[in-house]
């Protein structure tokens, strides 16, 4: 199987390429209609600092504080679900944990639904995604205590509890829906904000985005060998001096802020972080130094790509992004699938 | 100084006692089956003894220091575990698998020396997987994953080797080649302590045996015997450990069992209470 696949380099080379390919064309591409000197001029005066008046004022905000932050966080958010799923993935040795299964992403939400209940949300910009932390934590803390004892994690009963917790968060997030609906304005700002997507996001998200994902992504690294480690199982990781149990901590911690950030700035968009690290593992196989910036690569791709394809054929209908993830990725999973059975039966 | 001992365990699992009053020493270069039926607590005082699991009362002394005290990864380069499963389902090359081995001694970025090669090269040449080395993981029969199993632990260049049951997925063939590869271990040196259900090969490789049974009043397991072969498997310790009676045959002291059969007790003959349920 693997004689057949391209050698690793080349396919980061197509991740790289792919990736820059899409940030440009995210920055190029909108509804407004700007020429691409004008692009150049204006993204030469964010990086010289220089004042040009050849191009309107309107043109340079949209540039800068439109598109830009809209691409910014695109990649930022989808590079966090991919690494999230991986991780989580990776450290129960189990294809179907993932933020959505084990309750985080939920919990996320009921977080960031309570500060629009509640009215928090327009106190400050932070309390959305400080809410989404604390669901999100909160929710991961539930699974993992009632799934550990003695410091050894029953995978299934993680998984059990997982969809124990996601059906009381969905549950409660319904709830506060239903309530909220005697005031329109504040069930409108539900609405909206469950159905996720990158529209009206700011400079703003992504300085709540950034340093949770770059400082989260650094920190994986140095988890790499121990997540390679991890896949062999509880007792092989102990025995070659893997500390499970303050790894396991230590991992879901990591991957829960990054999970409450992008679900904060983006909603939910399940999808991603359980298919785009099944494929990197697919194609590149088991070892984690490849997978963790493979996974970064691709699932930034794959959400500003959903984004870009949204907004180039359905302009006109508010189509969900995490709609077209699922449309777009599960073909391709169950492709694989199929072609990995054929190869080893 | 002894590379692991025990004194005065006693562990228990949801306020059951499980092993009581467990004292062992082992010694370099020892070759030590553990014996005893099903529930006997063999995986259990393997995990003790690794600091896997944690007592209720006693020490586990790892080179003459309490286990608990150390570091997982300073334990790494004393000890060695093949754990029971060998369920091994992510597409590892030999080569990586046992390389991971070497795991304690490096760093988060640090990639395997020259020196840490020679090691890994050196633990698939004694396990004999040298020809494997390329292939995945995922394509190996149980008798090679054992193998690299017990070569990965070999890279952590260990006093001491911990097997549970590394036998018991096994055809024949691949017992005797595990056994004799733990032999030969244990024959540089090493100590190996090998869970074992086959007492006639236990009673053929191994230097000394530990039996786990029942205590007198039967509330809880604990050594029963601890010696030779010839010293642990009597006729005694066979019925009060594993129910069966056996013709022990020695021959200029090695010993194998034959014509083995179950002891009928009333209250346990299976037989006998289906009758009584119909």
């Amino acid at each position: 199987m693997l004689s057949k696949l391209p050698p690793t380099a080349l396919l980061f080379t197509l991740l790289i390429g792919l990736f820059i390919t899409l940030a440009i064309a995210g920055v190029l591409h909108g509804p407004a209609d700007i020429s691409l000197m004008h692009i150049g001029m204006i993204l030469k005066q964010l990086l010289l600092n220089s004042v040009n008046q050849a191009v309107p004022d309107w043109q340079s905000s949209i540039i800068l504080n439109v598109r830009l932050p809209r691409v910014i966080i695109a990649l930022l958010a989808g590079a966090s679900l991919a690494l999230c799923g991986l991780v989580m993935q990776g450290m129960f040795r189990n294809p179907l944990a993932s933020p959505s299964v084990l309750g985080v992403s939920s919990g996320a939400s009921l977080g960031a639904v309570i500060a629009i209940y509640f009215g928090a949300s327009l106190i400050s910009a932070w309390a959305i995604p400080l809410f989404a932390f604390i669901g999100a934590g909160a929710s991961l803390c539930i699974v993992y205590r009632v799934a550990s004892t003695r410091g050894q994690t029953n995978v299934a009963t993680l998984l059990l509890c997982g969809v124990a917790i996601s059906a009381l968060n969905v549950a409660a997030t319904s709830l506060l829906l239903a309530l909220s609906l005697s005031n329109w304005d504040v069930a409108r700002m539900i609405i909206y904000w469950t159905m996720g997507g990158l529209d009206g996001r700011t400079w703003d998200h992504v300085l709540i985005i950034l340093p949770i994902v770059v400082s989260g992504y650094i920190l994986l690294l140095f988890y790499s060998k121990q997540l390679d480690l991890l896949l062999l199982g509880e007792q092989h990781a102990l025995s070659v001096g893997v500390d499970v149990r303050k790894t396991r901590r230590n991992l879901l911690i990591i991957s829960s802020a990054m999970v409450g950030a992008s679900i904060s700035v983006v909603g939910g968009i399940g999808f991603i972080g359980l298919v785009v690290p099944h494929i990197m593992r697919l194609l590149l196989g088991p070892a984690h130094r490849h997978l963790l910036p493979a996974c970064l690569l691709a699932g930034a791709i794959t959400l500003l790509g959903a984004d870009l394809f949204v907004n180039h054929f359905f302009s006109q209908q508010a189509i969900p992004l995490g709609v077209v993830t699922a449309a777009l990725g599960a073909p391709f999973f169950l492709f694989l699938l199929i072609k990995q059975r054929f190869i080893l039966s | 100084m002894s590379p692991l001992s025990c004194c005065n365990i006693d562990f228990s699992y949801h306020k059951t006692l499980l092993l009581t009053d467990i004292n062992l020493d082992f010694k370099p270069g020892e070759f030590v089956g553990l014996i005893g039926a099903n529930g006997a607590g063999k995986s259990t005082l393997l995990q003790l003894l690794l600091g896997l699991l944690r007592q209720h009362a006693g020490t586990v002394y790892l080179n003459g220091i309490d286990i608990h005290t150390q570091k997982r990864r300073d334990i790494a380069k004393q000890l060695a575990f093949v754990p029971q499963s060998i369920e091994l389902p992510y597409a590892f090359s030999v080569e990586a698998l046992v390389a991971m081995g070497r795991n304690p001694y490096l760093g988060p970025f640090e990639l395997e020396t020259t020196a840490d090669k020679k090691i890994i090269q050196q633990a698939m040449h004694e396990t004999d997987i040298m020809q494997l080395k390329d292939r995945l993981v995922t394509t190996l029969s149980g008798g090679e994953k054992q193998r690299v199993i017990i070569a990965r632990a070999l890279a952590q260049q260990a006093a001491a080797i911990l097997l549970d049951e590394p036998i018991a997925s096994l055809d024949i063939c691949h017992q005797i080649e595990t056994l004799q590869l733990i032999q030969s271990l244990t024959q540089s040196g090493k100590l190996a302590v090998t869970a074992l259900h086959d007492l006639n090969l236990a009673a053929s490789y191994c230097d000394r045996l530990i039996l786990l049974g029942p205590t007198a009043n039967g509330l809880a397991k604990t050594v029963i015997a601890d010696g030779l072969p010839e010293e642990v498997l009597t006729a005694e310790n066979l019925a009060r450990c594993f129910s069966i009676s056996a013709d022990i045959i020695n021959i200029k002291g090695e010993i194998s069992l034959a014509n083995i059969k179950p002891i009928k007790h009333n209250n346990c003959d299976i037989r006998s209470t289906k009758k009584h349920a119909y």
